[in-house]
């Protein structure tokens, strides 16, 4: 890591900055600690005190990118859950770490459940470690020679073919969607502005619209929302929200505006994958 | 006053893996193009007092340059953003034209990583 200050904690760390965090702690203060610093550091988090609801998250999709998991809850520990986690996600795509006010000996073994350990109470300084040493420990891993890239991704179009269109402004983001889309077999038409999304799904049918959020004209939300006032599910294609935004509360805005998923900027392939995976193809004579 | 780390290399490195060498060069004269652009609708939205234009501008230019892993100068973009959705461009002038001039290092250390300086 380059040797910026690095003990300055104070405010947006870039390593973190805009990564999403579960937080998992029947203690409410314990979570409302959490929150605060890492909201400080500019990650964006959500948190419950029950194993239950973080489940159901997880199973329906939403994205993180970490989450940490306090070991003593009365319903389920932290490692039960953890668990329970690697089956709906990978420890790649979404590392856990254990917080714990007790040794690490003393939780026994947890295989390799966990990417990192925190003992309570949380040192601001422990805290940036441990996080920022998951996430730039996170891209090398995949580069380890011998693992190769998913070699069957071309296959992904034959297995499930989607029409697609691509509604993005910025060539750099049009080219770079582009490209993960062709490594996965898509090919997609090119919309730069909503109107034009609008025009397009008029025109033709898709499957599915990849939709910026801003764009000149008319912005990704105002696009949705035309789209679902015409045409009813089932007949419309899926929309799915590809944004950079910091806020936290931009998931909930595409939503609003009738868009069905979200995905935020740099587009992840494995991300996007699973996106489209989800969606699913319209009848012939749908919209 | 200057940007502390220009480009963080997990981050390019993950994109450059994820596109391939050709088409990260081609990605990244693509950036170069446009970024420019991007900066002048920057300064004409501000001269405009256009805060959707102004927020627009700088919203892709911090996404685009947050993917090649310019995370500060991405953050300083973001900083303008964020003035432009408050619609308060009140010193904004300056931290325009800083960005501007902190392009041209962007640039310059992007041009040496993609040639394995």
């Amino acid at each position: 890591m380059p040797e910026r200050s690095r003990r300055d904690l104070k405010g947006i760390q870039p390593q973190l900055n805009e990564k999403r965090v579960l937080i998992v702690d029947d203690n409410a203060t314990n979570r409302r600690i959490l929150n605060l610093q890492l909201h400080n550091w500019g990650m964006l988090t959500r948190d419950t005190g029950s194993p239950a609801e973080a489940l159901l998250w997880l199973k329906r999709g939403d994205p993180f990118d970490l989450a940490i998991l306090d070991m003593h809850m009365p319903e389920m520990d932290g490692a039960m859950l953890a668990a329970e986690i690697q089956k709906i996600r990978d420890s790649a795509s979404l590392p856990l770490v254990l917080s714990t006010s007790i040794g690490r000996l003393e939780i026994g073994d947890t295989g390799k459940l966990f990417a990192a350990y925190l003992n309570k109470p949380i040192k601001p300084s422990q805290l940036f470690d441990t996080l920022a040493g998951i996430f730039v420990a996170l891209p090398t891993e995949e580069k380890k020679p011998g693992i190769q890239k998913a070699p069957a991704d071309l296959e992904i179009a034959k297995e499930h073919p989607l029409r697609i269109l691509l509604a993005e402004d910025i060539l750099v983001n049009q080219k770079l969607a582009l490209r993960l889309l062709e490594q996965m077999g898509y090919r997609a038409d090119v919309a730069s502005n909503g109107i034009e999304a609008v025009q397009s799904v008029e025109r033709q049918t898709y499957d599915v619209v990849l939709m910026d959020v801003q764009m000149p004209e008319m912005d990704g939300l105002e696009a949705s929302r035309r789209i679902c006032a015409r045409w009813p599910r089932g007949i419309r294609p899926t929309i799915i929200a590809m944004t950079a935004n910091a806020m936290a509360g931009d998931r909930e805005m595409c939503l609003e505006a009738g868009m069905d998923d979200y995905l935020s900027k740099p587009i992840r392939r494995d991300e996007l994958m699973k996106a489209l995976l989800n969606v699913s193809p319209l009848q012939k004579g749908g919209k | 006053m200057s940007l502390q780390t220009l480009i963080d290399q997990p981050t390019f490195d993950a994109l450059k893996e994820s596109m391939g060498d050709d088409f990260m060069d081609e990605l990244l004269q693509t950036y170069f193009e446009e970024t420019p652009q991007l900066l002048t609708s920057l300064q004409n939205a501000l001269a405009a007092q256009d805060f959707i234009a102004f927020t627009r501008s700088a919203h892709s230019i911090k996404s685009t340059s947050n993917s090649f892993g310019a995370l500060d100068f991405g953050l300083l973009a973001r900083e303008l953003e964020f003035m432009g959705k408050a619609q308060n461009l009140d010193g904004a002038a300056a931290k325009v034209e800083f960005l501007a001039g902190e392009y041209q290092h962007v640039r310059q250390a992007l041009e040496d990583l993609a040639h394995g300086q």
